[in-house]
């Protein structure tokens, strides 16, 4: 189990049930169901992740994760994850709102792009960040993401952001000047409704 | 005669069972029987009585699922995908067919002549609990799942929504919760042909030689409606039987002497069960009450499509998904990347056999 689906493994009560939107293989909800006997349903766009979750047992949906919400009731999971996909989503602030109407918790782990190397690369050199190393031409089309962003966003889009975690490049947690440091963000964000 | 196939090469066709039981009450309101069903199986039961896979047939075809001529023949063996080392299977001929069951082409017991059109309507919920009947009588109290494709897929939605303290998983293939106005017209003109054919006799033919011309055409439109425009293509382009030259409506056209072998293969349906079977299709609907009724607990689902199925198109799966997502079922869906038109699900086995495999061994 990675760092950050540690985390969220931790933050996920017993017996939730759980929508992961861009679940890759299943891991996490695989890990979600042994661990915590959660309930899981997961969304992805690529075959091959759909074929390797039923595998383990886990339900998929193959499609968008921007056509992955509609068609659910309101509140219909305890919580929806959006684990390294928020920032490939093409209308992010409208998932988000389906988001926090789907589940009653959103969880987002985001690349966090906003690292004092980051910052002084861009100042010195000009140069925008390439998270993980990959070109800003190669890979799928991607944002650049990080956590004043996302709490900005959501303050416009009335959702409240109610606990952020810090993680660093090794998946250490991070506590001491994390907006500078850390690679991957997870937020538990929620809809005013559901207070 | 002895046989002279070398032994290992080939195997048996074997029979297939057959189960009678008294009379089922047809969703008409009428009871109708006795009724037969034809079946095969294929493993063991296991002593949990938890690994038995129903397999449920398209229009097309019947139990025969497994062996030399199984339509899924490269999917159900032993380390297949339906591997008959661990699941057992059963495969069961629709009430209303004719390839065992009883249907319009069986004797009616008083009179001994085929029932033709007194023979009542039969409704995908009747094949359904005709199944169950079957199901009871093998001792499966519930199934590991029900899989089908087009019809097939049909009836795996009616078992899900029927039984569904009786059916752990529910893989509906190419399928839909009900005909569109554009199947309904297909399977309208496959019908007229049969009916415009003057052997067939207002359905009563029995003695008289049966419907073969009318048949052979809708088998023509069926297999038209099956396949995609660049199978077609690849398969035959505009290539020329002969010389290519106008023969006086012989066949031309490569495309036309394939449709034409398609269509004299397909002189043993019998006429009215074809024309009760698409029926029983086109009056299929699972109302919006049906799914939100299914029990927190029930039936997982696994719904496939194929890219190039405009007969079945993906938007009619998705359909499917949209109403387990509003149900709050727990559901996979899968769209399969094929040219084959609505026969992918015959031809993509490699595709279709991982996502099976997969997914059976998730249910418990």
């Amino acid at each position: 189990v990675s760092a950050v689906d540690g985390v969220l493994v931790d933050l996920i009560p017993e017996g939730a049930r759980v929508l992961d939107l861009g679940c890759g293989g299943g891991e996490l909800l695989a890990a979600l169901a042994r661990a915590k006997k959660a309930r899981g349903q997961g969304v992805d766009i690529s075959a091959d992740a759909v074929a390797r979750c039923l595998e383990k047992g886990v339900s998929v949906l193959q499609g968008d994760v921007d056509e992955g919400l509609p068609g659910y009731p309101d509140a219909a999971f305890d919580d929806v994850v959006l684990k390294d996909s928020l920032q490939e989503v093409k209308a992010v602030a409208r998932v988000l709102k389906e988001a926090v109407r789907v589940g009653k918790r959103v969880i987002v782990a985001l690349p966090h792009i906003a690292r004092w190397r980051d910052r002084l690369r861009f100042l010195l050199t000009g140069r925008v960040p390439s998270p993980g190393g990959v070109a800003w031409h190669a890979g799928p089309p991607r944002r650049l993401t990080g956590i004043d962003d996302l709490r900005a966003l959501c303050r416009d889009l009335g959702i409240e952001v109610a606990e952020e975690r810090f993680l660093s490049l090794r998946g250490a947690a991070l506590r001491w000047l994390p907006s500078l440091r850390a690679a991957t963000v997870v937020a538990v964000l929620s809809g005013a409704r559901h207070g | 005669m002895p046989s002279l196939r070398p032994e290992g090469l080939l195997k048996e066709q074997k029979a297939s069972a057959h189960f009678t039981f008294d009379d089922l009450p047809l969703s008409s309101g009428k009871t109708f029987g006795p009724v037969t069903l034809a079946y095969e199986t294929w493993g063991a039961l296991n002593a949990a009585k938890d690994n038995a896979v129903l397999l449920a047939h398209d229009l097309f075809h019947d139990a025969r699922a497994a062996g030399p001529s199984g339509w899924w023949d490269a999917l159900i063996g032993p380390g297949k995908p339906l591997d008959t080392d661990r699941y057992f299977i059963v495969s069961s001929n629709v009430l209303g067919g004719c390839s065992g069951s009883t249907g319009p082409s069986s004797l009616e017991p008083l009179r001994g002549a085929p029932y033709a059109l007194d023979f009542p309507p039969v409704s995908v919920a009747d094949m359904v609990q005709a199944q169950r009947r079957l199901v009871d009588r093998l001792g499966i109290s519930r199934l590991r799942a029900v899989i089908g494709a087009s019809l097939g897929g049909m009836q795996a939605l009616q078992w899900a929504a029927t039984f569904p303290e009786r059916v752990a998983g529910a893989a509906v293939i190419a399928s839909t919760l009900k005909h569109s106005p554009q199947q309904i017209a297909f399977h309208e003109v496959a019908r007229q042909a049969v009916m415009s054919d003057p052997r067939w006799r207002g359905g009563w033919y029995d003695g008289h030689g049966a419907p073969e011309d009318g048949l052979a055409l809708a088998r023509m439109v069926g297999e038209v409606t099956r396949t995609s425009a660049r199978s077609l293509e690849e398969r035959f382009s505009r290539r020329f039987l002969g010389s290519g030259l106008f023969n006086k409506f012989g066949a031309d056209f490569q495309v036309e002497g394939f449709l034409r072998s398609k269509a004299g293969e397909f002189t043993s349906f019998d006429a009215n069960s074809f024309l009760y079977l698409t029926k029983a299709m086109d009056q299929f609907y699972l109302p919006e009450t049906q799914f939100p009724a299914l029990l927190e607990d029930g039936p997982r689902f696994l719904v496939i499509a194929f890219t190039s199925d405009w007969l079945y198109p993906p938007e009619q799966s998705r359909e499917i998904v949209r109403r387990l997502k509003a149900a709050r079922i727990e559901a996979s869906y899968a769209e399969i990347p094929s040219d084959h038109g609505h026969d992918a699900f015959l031809v993509e086995h490699e595709a279709q056999g991982r996502l099976l495999r997969g997914f059976l061994e998730g249910l418990s």
